[in-house]
């Protein structure tokens, strides 16, 4: 396996046009440090061309950004890029970020614990709050940064050579230092929809895995 | 960690129904929108609590989710959290 990420990043409604939005810190970050980088983006985020860079690029890092269940993460209109069942072999021996919808609950699970690669994500929906009248400016969005920035940190933490489980835990220190905010701001809905994705963040596989393994 | 992390067997009765739509009310300012659920974009106020009186799939999603903060704040877990750091 090389060194390098493979970002998934649909673009085809709103919640896919945030991750999409919020994804480019990630990319600003490895253009910085060299580090390799695939983007499969917009209507390219197809189950054929998925496969095809996974297998050809053999990239350690998989950072899927799209809509989840169970037991599937989509790409571009909803199509299904991993099915457990079908093809979660590829994501074996890796490590794989999916800030999806329960993702985490069959597709992480899957790996089992004596896994050598390690899986990262919600065994619940992954919600997020936004404003309205930011729609077209989500940099701009108050209400909607708190979820990005906190989340980004895994991708980021993973490529600075942090484990699993160090990024998991600075990514919920980080929430929890966001609800207190939302706590002192009155905005309860913003800590609830914090609290979610708190309790559904979850690690499944090698917890020590890191990037440079 | 206790808290609900299992969708098996939650039922949306007309109790918790009511009791979501109310905290929704309360706490959702009209121009905010929720990206929730598998093959949802994302929703307005109104159709949360649309969602939640239907009792549709979206709708017990966002009941769960309210019922597990319930559950931490009742139980202490939330304040003890969010003491620590």
């Amino acid at each position: 396996m090389k060194r390098g990420i493979l970002i998934t990043s649909p673009r085809h409604d709103l919640a896919t046009s945030y991750l999409n939005h919020f994804s480019s810190e990630i990319v600003s970050f490895c253009k910085s440090k060299n580090i390799n980088l695939k983007i499969i983006h917009d209507s390219k985020v197809t189950r054929e061309n998925f496969e095809k860079s996974v297998k050809k690029l053999n990239y350690n890092f998989l950072f899927l950004n799209g809509h989840g269940g169970p037991d599937i993460i989509t790409g571009h209109n909803n199509e299904f890029l991993i099915k457990l069942g079908e093809n979660e072999n590829l994501l074996k021996d890796k490590f794989t970020y999916a800030r999806s919808c329960w993702a985490a609950a069959g597709l992480g699970t899957s790996l089992g614990d004596n896994s050598k690669g390690c899986f990262i994500g919600y065994n619940i929906p992954f919600m997020f709050l936004h404003d309205k009248n930011r729609s077209a400016t989500p940099n701009k969005d108050s209400i909607t940064k708190p979820f990005f920035k906190t989340t980004n940190l895994i991708p980021v933490g993973i490529l600075k050579g942090r484990s699993a489980k160090e990024v998991d835990d600075s990514s919920k220190r980080a929430m929890l230092k966001e609800m207190k905010k939302a706590l002192m701001q009155k905005e309860e809905a913003l800590l609830e929809t914090l609290w979610n994705n708190y309790v559904g963040q979850v690690v499944c596989g090698n917890k020590e895995l890191t990037f440079n393994d | 960690m206790e808290t609900i992390n299992s969708f098996e067997g939650f039922e949306l009765n007309d109790k918790l129904k009511e009791l979501v739509v109310a905290r929704i009310k309360a706490s959702i300012k009209p121009n905010i929108g929720l990206s929730i659920g598998s093959m949802e974009g994302s929703i307005s106020r109104d159709q949360m609590i649309e969602n939640v009186l239907s009792g549709s799939s979206v709708g017990k999603q966002i009941a769960f989710a309210h019922l597990n903060f319930i559950k931490a704040q009742a139980s202490g877990q939330l304040t003890e959290l969010l003491n620590s750091i």
